[in-house]
C-alpha cells in the first residue's frame, strides 16, 4: 500500500490499514480504534472498500472514498492518502471552563451559527499538535450555538491534560461535525425513557432529557446515574432540581464501590435500572459510557423483551494506548 | 433454493417471527453466549436472519465458505460440537414454540445441519 511517500505492505488479511501504518511508526490520528469514532479517516486512491469502512461516514465523503482506517483491512488498498483537515474540522471558542467535579471539566464552546446537531450525538476535538478525541454533546441545539462538553481527566492523557490545564477561554479549537445515533427522537412521546449512564456518560443523557423535555415528551424520565462514589455523581445537584421541577423526570443516583447516602441506590446503574425494568411499558432506553457496562445492558434489555431499535447505544472506547504514541 | 418450504412456513413474516425469538434464546444462554459479546447486535441481528431465511429454505446469499471464513475465529475461541448442537436446540425450539408442522422443522433442520462441516471449519 502506497501512503505519503512509504510503500508497505500488509502482513495478513486481517490487518487493518491503521495497525499497518502503527506497525510502520507512519503518525496518522486515531482514538477508539473500533469503528466509532471517525478520528482515523483516510482517502482511498485505489483499493476496494469494505463497507465496514464506510459505516457512519457521511454521505458526501464516502463518495470521496472516506473510509475509517481502523475497519479496513490493509491488503484490499493500494494507495490511500490523508483526509482534507478543513473538510472535517471547523474552528470554535472556548467560551467557558469550570470543574463539575474533581475530575471532570464542563466546557463550553461557541460555535459557528450553522453547526448542526441533535442532543446526544458527539464530536470530535483536535489538539494543537493534532491528537483528535470524541466528547459526548450535553447542550441541546439552541440559537445561541453554544456546546456543552463534560471531560473526564485522563491520568497523561494528551487532549484532557491541555483542556484541564491549559486551554483558556477565548482559545481556539477544531472542532469535527456531530456523530452518532443515540440522539433523542421527537415520536413515541407516551413511551417511557430510560437513561442509563456511567461517569460522563451522564453528558450525553443530559442532552437528551433536556431536548425530551423541551419537545414535551409525556412519558416518564427515568435518569440512572452511576459512579463508584458520590463525588462521580457530578450532576447530582442539578438532577435533583430536574426532578423537583419537572414532574414526569425522575432522578436515580446509584453507588457501586462505597457506602451510598441517603437517597442513593446501592449498586451498578445499570443493574439497578434493569430490575426496575417493565418491559410491557414499551421503554426506550438510551445506554452511555463504559463499552462493557453499554454492551452487557443492551443484551440484558434485548433478552428482556426489549426490541433492539428502541435501545440506543453509546460506547464510550478508551484504549489505554500510552505505550504506543496515539 | 427450496421456495416449497419458504412459502410452506410462512415466508417472511416468518422470518421475522422467528428471529428475536430465537436470538434472545441464543443470547440467554451462557454455554454459547460468550460467543456474541464482541458482535455489533444490529449487525448480528440482520445476521441472524439470514440464517434463519437460508435455513427456512429462502432466497439467500450464504456460501459455504462465507460460513467457514465467518466463523474461522469463532472456530479458534474453541467454538465445537456442542455450540453448534446448542443453537440447533434453540432454534428447534424456536419452531415449535412458533407451532410450525414438525414436519417442515424436519426440514428445517436437516437443511441447518448441513452448514455443520462449514460453521466447525471440518
Amino acid at each position: 500500500m502506497l501512503f505519503r511517500q512509504h510503500d508497505i505492505c500488509a502482513q495478513d488479511k486481517n490487518e487493518t490499514v491503521l495497525d499497518l501504518l502503527i506497525r510502520y511508526k507512519i503518525e496518522v490520528s486515531y482514538s477508539c480504534k473500533s469503528g466509532h469514532c471517525q478520528a482515523c479517516l483516510l482517502k482511498c486512491i485505489e483499493g476496494k472498500l469494505s463497507s465496514q469502512a464506510m459505516a457512519g461516514i457521511k454521505e458526501t465523503l464516502v463518495a470521496q472514498q472516506y473510509f475509517l482506517a481502523c475497519q479496513q483491512s490493509a491488503i484490499d488498498i493500494q494507495q490511500a492518502a490523508d483526509v482534507d483537515s478543513e473538510l472535517l474540522f471547523r474552528r470554535a471558542q472556548i467560551s467557558k471552563k469550570s470543574l463539575l467535579a474533581e475530575n471532570v471539566l464542563q466546557l463550553v464552546l461557541q460555535a459557528q451559527q450553522n453547526f448542526s446537531y441533535r442532543a446526544g450525538q458527539f464530536i470530535n476535538l483536535k489538539h494543537p499538535l493534532g491528537a483528535i478525541r470524541s466528547y459526548s454533546l450535553a447542550s441541546v441545539p439552541n440559537e445561541d450555538g453554544l456546546l456543552e462538553l463534560h471531560i473526564k481527566r485522563k491520568i497523561r492523557g494528551t487532549m484532557t491534560s491541555w483542556l484541564f490545564e491549559h486551554a483558556r477561554v477565548g482559545d481556539e479549537i477544531d472542532i469535527g461535525q456531530a456523530m452518532g445515533n443515540c440522539f433523542y427522537t421527537v415520536k413515541d412521546l407516551d413511551m417511557p425513557l430510560i437513561l442509563i449512564g456511567s461517569g460522563t456518560g451522564a453528558a450525553p443523557l443530559l442532552g437528551i432529557a433536556r431536548d425530551a423535555i423541551k419537545h414535551h415528551h409525556q412519558g416518564d424520565i427515568h435518569f440512572y446515574h452511576g459512579a463508584g462514589n458520590i463525588d462521580g455523581l457530578y450532576l447530582h445537584n442539578q438532577l435533583v432540581t430536574l426532578a423537583q421541577n419537572q414532574k414526569n423526570f425522575s432522578y436515580h443516583p446509584c453507588i457501586s464501590a462505597s457506602q451510598t447516602a441517603p437517597g442513593m441506590m446501592r449498586g451498578r446503574c445499570n443493574d439497578v435500572a434493569m430490575a426496575e425494568l417493565n418491559v410491557e411499558q414499551q421503554p426506550r432506553l438510551y445506554i452511555c459510557g463504559n463499552t462493557q457496562m453499554v454492551k452487557s445492558t443492551q443484551t440484558s434489555a434485548y433478552v428482556a423483551g426489549v426490541p433492539l431499535q428502541h435501545i440506543y447505544t453509546d460506547p464510550f472506547e478508551y484504549k489505554d494506548l500510552r505505550s504506543i504514541p496515539r | 433454493m427450496n421456495t416449497v418450504l419458504f412459502e410452506r412456513i410462512g415466508g417472511e413474516a416468518a422470518v421475522d417471527a422467528a428471529v428475536n425469538l430465537f436470538y434472545r434464546k441464543v443470547l440467554s444462554d451462557d454455554s454459547i453466549a460468550h460467543f456474541f459479546s464482541n458482535i455489533d447486535m444490529n449487525d448480528q441481528l440482520a445476521k441472524q436472519k439470514s440464517f434463519l431465511t437460508m435455513a427456512f429454505g429462502g432466497p439467500n446469499h450464504y456460501s459455504g465458505r462465507d460460513l467457514r471464513e465467518a466463523h474461522a475465529p469463532l472456530v479458534e475461541q474453541g467454538l465445537n460440537d456442542s455450540h453448534f448442537s446448542a443453537v440447533a436446540v434453540h432454534l428447534q425450539t424456536t419452531l415449535q414454540e412458533l407451532g410450525v408442522d414438525e414436519a417442515l422443522i424436519g426440514e428445517v433442520m436437516a437443511i441447518a445441519g448441513s452448514t455443520h462441516d462449514d460453521i466447525l471449519g471440518l
